[in-house]
Order: structure tokens, then C-alpha cells, then sequence
């Protein structure tokens, strides 16, 4: 599903160039569950954003769903992530002038889904994620835990073959944490979500089916569980 | 979409209400000065443009090429009669002689008598066919006739009530004359000011002067309008050429002098050398103002949308995720613009409907200004707001594009650094506030001058009377009448006082010199008590003899000079021929100024016409002025029983030589308030941002040990460096523009180095109430709560 090769990310400082990813080769297939880990400043996040195509590479090949992403203009990589990518963040990024049910339907306003479509399907998050008594509140009016669900269900909302998740329980008690991982796991196991997720805590990283070190932007070690 | 722009917006701008405020605030304050700018520069541009033929219709006016060009927009009857006739290329034409004079008897039962001033014109049925009347009765051609008036509604109904007025008689001058028609009263965008309309053939009978009128080429005078409406706009420099050569035989050797021209009637409101009242100049620099302003506005808004940009970054990056487009993005940033300057727009015209009326009071009193069409305003207010959502628009757009995601989403959203940008915009907006306090100083200073310096006269306590056609006789009782009124200190019949736009005078020759002067001579025209009612000071022999069995004059110094130099004393006693009159110079005056202080000193005469001395000036001594004034009435009424009794100070009228200049003091004045406190509400959102993106640093440099005193003036000396900025810049731009503006005038005062320390302090102090009550109440938080809310 995923391919990078020989990717590698660098600023210039003078006339040096410091590497955050230094020639990374990664292969994810469709249904996967994997963890990056590593120290701050190892590049788990930088590699996460060329993941997602947030950020773009300063050197390499990626492959997305056989697409060569580093051929692709900026427009047709945003339409490529728009539909197949999701999105969960550590610090949320609920907009907060948006409610819970706003919120969740945005990305399908600006994929043009029909008005009909998108109460249904909005309808349909709400119910599975146990929110449904939640949608009139704003971002502001729920706790954490409440708030990342509602960042999962914004993120699965048009249904994308890829979940990255940067922290995604990084600013959560170890309970709501635990319950974030247990609906990550699910997702993957029941709907066949493949997740890349960031974390730091070794026990998050076990919940996935690989766990990848990065070490000064390089791929130290992969653990299959 | 739309809808949820709209909702998105709504709780955006509902969630900032304090910063939203202030940018309603200062947009609706620029877009109503906009509007009212508006309706006055329209207005202004709309004069006499509603005419059938207004394009192609021009009135005859000359330059008279003496040592200094004169300009006059009077013509002769005899030349329009003439281009009439002879000119093919001449469609049609009317001709008046307009700002007469007369006490008209009226009215259906009673008889009473009205004192018309300059409302008066003689003319005939082609005058409504040139220009557009309503005719709400009767029928204009009955004008053709000899003995008949055509009047205004205001004027009929003045004159007869509600009675119909067509069939009626007015009398001038015991000469009785029927109304033949009623017209809608002028509409107020027209320079055409006469309410009577009296039939041409009637003019002989109430002025036998005028008796060789229609024949004499050299009839010119500023009362004499001629028009003329061409066949096209492209045929004026014939029949230019054409008046010209048609001209020359009557005026032989003179017609060197002259030039005669077509002024297109459109112009006519704008020409200020052909009686024009305003300047196209003046309606530029207003639009200019209006645009700077509203620049000033603009300003506001792009800078609390900069200096949001911490905030809504992360926003923008997660919809970005969400996948949203530039585009979609930018709607949203366009949706609350437009929002905001629709309810801006919304209270700028509700503000306009309550200060219109309010300053066509005060401020256009003399001429208040109209709405010329209300479509056309509200097109304009449209055309406003797009251009405004526009201007607004370019910066989200570019910032948009060149958005980075990943950094607006970093977990520590990144403070936004003071940018340059910014900074320059506040620079700009106070230079552009302290260039019109600057100006406001200046010109407040020079209309003071203006009105209040006379130049070798004496105003103080002068009324004016007017007294039409008194009799000698009739002077001699009133004369007789005043020498027991203690509070009156002197009297004058005169025509014209010191310091009047009024224009009399003619070349010279003086003594036994062969040549005429090739220099013409001003007229101060009055008996020989006009030199001590006005205060003249006699420098050299005496004043003149009101018994004197010749004619005698006398002139002013500068006069005196041109004439012999520095032997000036000796020009008393030498024969002087002013026109037609002959005499002798008996004294010269301390220089006086005839007209305004906008043109400098020039040689006058001092003389008696009776004729022409149809005002009495009295001087009172400032004591019992109301009983005087009283007295005066009835000596008046029991003298002059066919004339209306009316005063009116001198002070007052030297104050409407100046209307102009006030009206472009109110007019900066106003300007200058609305940049100054629109300017003031964005230095406040901008220094309550500043502060409060600034709460983690002012929480630890108060840990540290700053006192309240050091971090508030630390917060406000940022903004206050922007002031100083300005005002640097501001100095030699706004030097150089006045003195450019006090170029106009002959008479004017200097700009003192004060004026910019004034200038800088105003707007030092008003930045510094602004930041400072926000810079302090910040540095006055408890850093505990500012810390741990990190």
C-alpha cells in the first residue's frame, strides 16, 4: 500500500545539512498496524508528515497506493490524501467554533458529499463512537478523551484506507489512553483500518502488529509482535 | 457551503466580539465619511448638469489683458444679439440681466412692501427654453410681453398665499406688472439664482439707465449673462473666433485688450475666476481624504487579522488536513469580511442619515448639501463594500498560499513575530492621522487671520443699511436725524465697505502726463465720511471736504507710490481723471485692503458716485447698540417710507468673503477627528493582541523582579516609537503641502515649529491613552495565573 525509498529530509544550517531522516526505506502493506517510536528528535514525526504528505521529502521515492507521490503536483496529492488519509492529532485540532457533529462533518463538505449523504454518515460516526448525546457541545464543553474521539471519528468520517496518528494519547490520562488504543485496535482488526501511529509509550506501541526504532532519522529496528 | 460560511463566520466574529466591535466601529465611522464625501463631491459635480442641452450650452465671458489679467463672465447684450443672428452654428440662447435689486409691492388685499436682494432678473420666454423649469401655471411666453413677471412657487406664495398667483400684479418702482407664470422653485443644485423673472422690455422703464443696452458693445458687466447652445461641443473655437472678429469694430484700438470666450455651463460652478464657488482642486483633495481614511480603516482590520494569525493557524492547518483548498479557505476569511463591512455599511449610511442634516447646518449653511440621487448612493455604498472586501481580501489570499502546514500544526503554536509589515501600517495610518492634525492646525490658524485681520481699516462696531434709491434730500434728513443719536460715532453713504468681493475700477491719468496709466486703479466708493466710519488713516493732507465745491479723492499709499515713488506725499494736491470723473488728490490713506486678504494691496481710489451710494455705514460707539439700532428704525422708516429697514454687521460680512476657507477648515477638521479615532480603535486591538500573546513574557519578567511601571512602559514605548516614526515623516510632507495651500493667499501666517510639537504631542498622548491603559492593566496581572495557564 505504502512504499518509501530512500527518503530523506534535511535543512541547511550554513553549509551544512543536518538530516532529520537520513535514506529511510519502509514498506507498509494494506491491514498493518504499525508503531514508530524513537527518542524526541529522531524524525518519527517528520516521517509521519511525509507519510501523510503533509510535508514533502528532500530526497527519495514514495509510493501510495502505487501512485508516485513525489511525481504528483501539489493538487493531485491533496486530492490523493483528501480520500484516502486520515488524520488524528495529539492536541486534537477540533476547530472550536465548530460542535461535535460540525466538526465531524467537515472533511465530507469539502469533498462535496451530498447533504443527505453527509447527515447519514455523520449520523452513523455519532452512533458508533457513542457520542450521539455529545453533538450540539463544542470542542470546549468535553474533556480530552471525549475530544480525541471526536478527532478519530473526523478522521474516519470519509472512510480512508490509512489512519496516521501523531501522540494520539499523548495529552490523555492512562485510562482515556487506553481506551483511545483499544478503538485503534478494533478499528484495524474489525474494519480493516491500516494505522501508522507515533507514540512514545512502549505500551501503546503493543497494541500494533510491527513496532519501527528510529534513531537519528534512521531506521534502528523493527519488531514484528 | 454557503451556509456554513455564514454559520462559521457568525461564531467567529461572535467569539471576538471586542475585536469585531472595533473593526465594525472604525469601518462604519471610514465608510460614512466615504458616503458623505460622496454626496458632497457629487453634488457638487452635479450643478446645472440637468439642463436639456447642458453639454453644448456655454456662456460668454472675456479676460481683459491689462498689467494683470482681469476676468469677467458678464457680455453684452449687443454681442448675443449678434451671435445670435449672424453665428449658424448658434442653435439657441438666452440672455438676462440677473442680481437686481427692488422693493416689490404685493400681496391680495394689503399691500406690502418685500426688499428683493439680487433675486431679481430681467429676461425673456427663451430663458425657460435654455434652461429646464418647471412651469407649475400659467405660461412663460406671456414674458415676452412688455410689464409682465414670471415667479418662483416660494416666491408666489411669498407674495399671495395660497392665492393663484398667475393674473396677479407686483410694482416696482410704482410700475405695475402681472404675473404670467408660476415655475417650481430652482432645485439646489444650480448656480442659476433668480426668483423673479421680469419681461426684458420692462428693464428701460425701471432703469432708464439702461436705454442704449441692446446696442452697446462695450455693455459689459458681471449681471449680463449671455448663453448660447451650439449646434456641437466641437464648433466653441469657431464661434470663439468668430465673437472675437465680430467684436472688433466697436471696440477699435481696446480690442487688443480683450479676449472673449465660451465657458461651458457645467463649468461654470467650478471656475472660480468666472464667479465659481468651488474649486475641482478642493473635491480632489476631499477624495483623496475620503480614500486615506478609509485606508486608515482597512489598516485596522488587516492588522488584527495579522496579528490573529497565532490563533487561527492552527485552525486553517487542520482544515487544510481536512482538505480544504485555498480557495475554500480564503471564502471563509471573505465571508467574515463581508459580513463585517455589511454591518459596517449598514451603520455607516444610519450614521450619515443622522449627521447630514446636522452638518448641512453648521457647516454648509450657506449651501447645503443634497442627495442627488439615492441610487446612485446606494450603488456607491455597494461598490464601497466589494472594494473594501477586496482590498481586505489580498492578504489572507497571499498568506493562505504560501500557508505550511506543519508548522501550524507544531504542538507549541508559534508566536507571530512583530513583522515589518505591521509595523509600517501603524506608521502609515498615524502619518496619515497627523498630517490632518497637522493641517487642521494650519488652516484653523489662517482662516483665524483671515477673518480677523484687517489691513489698515477698522471693522469693529460698522452696520450696514441699505438705503436703495434714497434721495440727497432724503440723506440730508437721515444725516440730520443721526447727529442726535449719541451712541453713533460717524456715518457714510457709500457703495462698497473695505475688505468686499465687490469689483469697481478703471485706468487713470494722472496729473498733467500725457498717458493714460497703464494700470487699473480700484474704487472704494463713498461721501466723505468713509474715511472715518472705516477707520482710514490719513498719512498725508487732508481728508476730503463733504462740502467741497470740486471733486475730490483720495488715494492709497501704494497708489501714491506707482505713481511718483518716494516723492509719494507730494501726489496730493495733483489733478487725477479716474474714469470719467476729474479732480483732485486732497490726502493719501494707510494702505487698506478693498477685497480679500487672498489678493494683496492694491492702488485705490477713495471717491463719491452718488449715484452708486446705495449703502449707509454707522459706525456706533459700542454702547446702548440694540436701543441705537432701534432709533435708527424709525428714523429710517419715517425717512424712506418705500424702503425696508435691514442691517447687518460688516463683521459678518468680511466672515463670508472667508465661507470658502471655513468650509475647508470644517471639512479637514472632521477628516482629522475620523483618522484620529479610527486610528486610535486599531492601536487598541492591536496593543490588547499584543498583550495578551505577550502574557507568558510579561508573567516571567514580572517573576523575575520588572515593576508594573517598567513592563507598561516597555508595552507602550513600542507603539509610541511608531508615533515618533510618523511624526518624522510627517513633518517636511505636511510643511511642504501647507505652504503650497498658504501660497493662495497674499496674506498669510507662518507655520511655526509648535505647530509640529503640538501636532506630535496630541498624537503621542492619544497612542499613549490608547496602549497605555492595556499595557498597564497587563502588567498589573498576577503572573502566577499568566504562568500556569501555559
Amino acid at each position: 500500500m505504502l512504499s518509501l525509498k530512500q527518503v530523506s529530509k534535511y535543512y541547511n544550517t550554513g553549509s551544512n545539512k543536518t538530516y532529520v531522516l537520513n535514506k529511510v526505506d519502509l514498506d507498509v502493506d494494506q491491514g498493518e498496524f504499525v508503531s514508530i517510536m524513537g527518542p524526541s528528535g529522531s524524525g518519527k514525526s517528520t516521517l509521519l508528515n511525509i507519510i501523510g504528505m503533509l510535508d514533502q521529502p528532500s530526497e527519495g521515492y514514495m509510493y501510495f497506493l502505487n501512485e508516485p507521490v513525489h511525481q504528483l503536483k501539489e493538487k493531485q496529492r491533496s486530492a490523493l490524501y483528501k480520500q484516502n488519509i486520515g488524520f488524528v492529532f495529539q492536541a486534537y485540532h477540533l476547530i472550536d467554533e465548530l460542535t461535535v457533529y460540525e466538526n465531524i462533518e467537515t472533511p465530507l463538505l469539502y469533498q462535496d458529499v451530498k447533504s443527505a449523504e453527509r447527515k447519514a454518515l455523520v449520523a452513523d460516526a455519532l452512533d458508533r463512537f457513542n457520542i450521539v448525546g455529545k453533538k450540539d457541545l463544542f470542542p470546549a464543553q468535553l474533556s480530552g478523551g471525549q475530544q480525541q474521539l471526536v478527532g478519530i471519528a473526523r478522521a474516519l468520517i470519509s472512510k480512508p484506507k490509512l489512519l496516521l496518528a501523531d501522540e494520539p494519547t499523548g495529552n490523555l490520562n492512562s485510562k482515556q489512553g487506553e481506551e483511545i488504543m483499544e478503538l485503534f485496535k478494533k478499528l484495524n482488526q474489525e474494519d480493516k483500518v491500516t494505522i501508522i501511529q507515533v507514540t512514545h509509550s512502549e505500551k501503546n506501541a503493543q497494541y500494533g502488529s510491527r513496532i519501527i526504532n528510529l534513531l537519528d532519522g534512521k531506521i534502528d529496528s523493527t519488531v514484528i509482535l | 457551503m454557503l451556509q456554513t460560511y455564514l454559520k462559521v463566520a457568525w461564531r467567529s466574529l461572535k467569539a471576538r466580539l471586542f475585536y469585531t466591535s472595533l473593526n465594525v466601529l472604525g469601518l462604519a465611522l471610514a465608510m460614512g465619511c466615504c458616503i458623505l464625501l460622496y454626496v458632497y463631491v457629487s453634488y457638487q459635480l452635479s450643478f446645472d448638469t440637468y439642463h436639456r442641452h447642458a453639454a453644448t450650452t456655454y456662456r460668454i465671458v472675456n479676460e481683459l489683458h491689462l498689467d494683470k489679467t482681469e476676468y469677467d463672465k458678464g457680455s453684452s447684450m449687443a454681442m448675443y444679439l449678434a451671435a445670435r443672428r449672424e453665428l449658424p452654428q448658434v442653435v439657441n440662447g438666452a440672455y438676462s440681466t440677473s442680481r437686481q435689486s427692488y422693493i416689490v409691492t404685493a400681496g391680495t388685499t394689503e399691500k406690502k412692501l418685500f426688499r428683493e436682494e439680487k433675486n431679481i432678473a430681467f429676461t425673456n420666454s427663451k430663458w425657460f427654453d435654455v434652461f429646464n423649469y418647471q412651469v407649475l401655471a400659467g405660461n412663460v411666453q406671456g414674458l415676452n410681453e412688455l410689464n409682465t413677471a414670471v415667479l418662483t412657487q416660494k416666491q408666489a406664495q411669498k407674495y399671495f398665499g395660497n392665492t393663484a398667483a398667475v393674473g396677479q400684479y407686483i410694482q416696482i418702482k410704482s410700475i405695475p406688472m402681472r404675473v404670467v407664470a408660476v415655475v417650481a422653485d430652482r432645485p439646489y443644485n444650480t448656480d442659476q439664482n433668480s426668483d423673479i423673472y421680469l419681461s426684458f422690455a420692462t428693464l428701460k422703464q425701471v432703469d432708464p439707465y439702461y436705454k442704449d443696452f441692446t446696442s452697446q458693445w462695450g455693455y459689459i458687466s458681471s449681471v449680463n449673462n449671455s448663453y448660447l447652445t451650439l449646434r456641437k461641443a466641437e464648433d466653441k473655437a469657431v464661434v470663439e473666433k468668430m465673437l472675437n472678429r465680430m467684436a472688433k469694430p466697436y471696440f477699435g484700438d481696446g480690442i487688443k485688450y480683450y479676449k472673449f470666450e465660451l465657458l461651458p455651463l457645467t463649468e461654470q460652478h467650478f471656475d472660480l475666476r468666472y464667479g465659481g464657488t468651488t474649486q475641482k482642486s478642493l473635491l480632489t483633495v476631499l477624495v483623496i481624504i475620503g480614500c486615506l481614511i478609509l485606508a486608515t480603516a482597512i489598516i485596522n482590520y488587516i492588522n488584527l487579522v495579522v496579528a490573529q494569525q497565532a490563533r487561527r493557524s492552527a485552525e486553517i492547518g487542520t482544515r487544510k488536513v481536512l482538505g480544504a483548498t485555498a480557495g475554500r479557505l480564503l471564502m471563509q476569511f471573505v465571508t467574515e469580511s463581508v459580513i463585517t463591512t455589511t454591518v459596517a455599511a449598514m451603520l455607516a449610511m444610519g450614521l450619515v442619515a443622522t449627521v447630514l442634516p446636522v452638518i448641512n447646518r453648521y457647516w454648509f449653511s450657506a449651501q447645503p448639501v443634497h442627495v442627488s440621487s439615492w441610487w446612485a448612493l446606494g450603488g456607491f455604498t455597494l461598490l464601497l463594500v466589494a472594494v473594501i472586501n477586496v482590498v481586505m481580501g489580498i492578504y489572507p489570499a497571499w498568506w493562505l498560499n504560501r500557508f505550511n502546514i506543519t508548522n501550524a500544526l507544531k504542538k507549541q503554536a508559534t508566536l507571530v513575530q512583530t513583522g515589518l509589515g505591521r509595523k509600517a501600517l501603524v506608521i502609515l495610518q498615524n502619518l496619515i492621522a497627523q498630517l490632518l492634525i497637522a493641517g487642521t492646525v494650519i488652516i484653523v490658524m489662517q482662516v483665524q487671520f483671515l477673518k480677523n485681520t484687517d489691513k489698515g481699516f477698522d471693522r469693529s462696531m460698522v452696520v450696514n443699511i441699505p438705503v436703495g434709491a434714497a434721495t440727497d434730500l432724503q440723506k440730508q434728513r437721515l444725516l440730520k436725524g443721526i447727529a442726535h443719536m449719541p451712541d453713533v460715532s460717524s456715518v457714510s453713504f457709500y457703495l462698497n465697505s473695505p475688505a468686499t468681493d465687490s469689483q469697481r475700477g478703471a485706468t487713470l491719468q494722472f496729473d498733467n502726463r500725457a498717458k493714460w496709466e497703464n494700470w487699473p486703479a480700484r474704487f472704494a466708493i463713498g461721501d466723505a465720511g468713509y474715511a472715518k466710519t472705516f477707520g482710514l488713516q490719513i498719512i498725508a493732507g487732508r481728508n476730503r471736504d463733504s462740502h467741497a465745491t470740486t471733486t475730490e479723492f483720495l488715494v492709497n499709499q501704494k497708489m501714491a507710490r506707482m505713481l511718483m515713488g518716494n516723492n509719494w506725499p507730494d501726489v496730493v494736491g495733483k489733478k487725477l481723471q479716474p474714469g470719467d470723473p476729474k479732480g483732485i488728490i486732497v490726502g493719501v490713506v494707510k494702505d487698506f485692503n478693498v477685497h480679500s486678504l487672498l489678493e494683496p494691496i492694491e492702488p485705490t481710489v477713495v471717491l463719491e458716485d452718488k449715484g452708486l451710494q446705495t449703502n449707509m455705514a454707522v459706525k456706533l460707539n459700542g454702547q446702548h447698540t440694540d436701543a441705537t439700532l432701534k432709533t435708527l428704525q424709525r428714523l429710517y422708516t419715517e425717512t424712506l417710507p418705500d424702503e425696508v429697514f435691514s442691517y447687518r454687521f460688516i463683521d459678518e460680512q468680511i466672515a463670508n468673503l472667508y465661507r470658502a476657507e471655513t468650509l475647508q477648515q470644517n471639512l479637514i477638521w472632521g477628516a482629522a477627528a475620523m483618522a484620529i479615532v479610527i486610528s486610535a480603535l486599531g492601536l487598541l486591538g492591536l496593543v490588547s493582541l499584543m498583550t495578551l500573546q505577550r502574557t507568558k513574557e510579561i508573567g516571567v519578567r514580572k517573576v523575575l523582579g520588572a515593576g508594573v511601571s517598567q513592563i507598561g512602559l516597555m508595552l507602550s514605548a513600542d507603539f509610541l516609537k511608531l508615533v515618533g516614526i510618523a511624526l518624522i515623516v510627517a513633518i517636511p510632507g505636511s510643511w511642504w503641502l501647507m505652504n503650497q495651500w498658504l501660497q493662495n493667499y497674499a496674506y498669510h501666517i507662518q507655520i511655526h515649529w509648535w505647530v509640529y510639537a503640538l501636532t506630535g504631542m496630541l498624537a503621542m498622548l492619544i497612542a499613549f491613552v490608547t496602549v497605555g491603559f492595556q499595557s498597564f492593566k497587563a502588567a498589573m496581572a498576577n503572573p502566577v495565573n499568566s504562568l500556569r495557564s501555559e
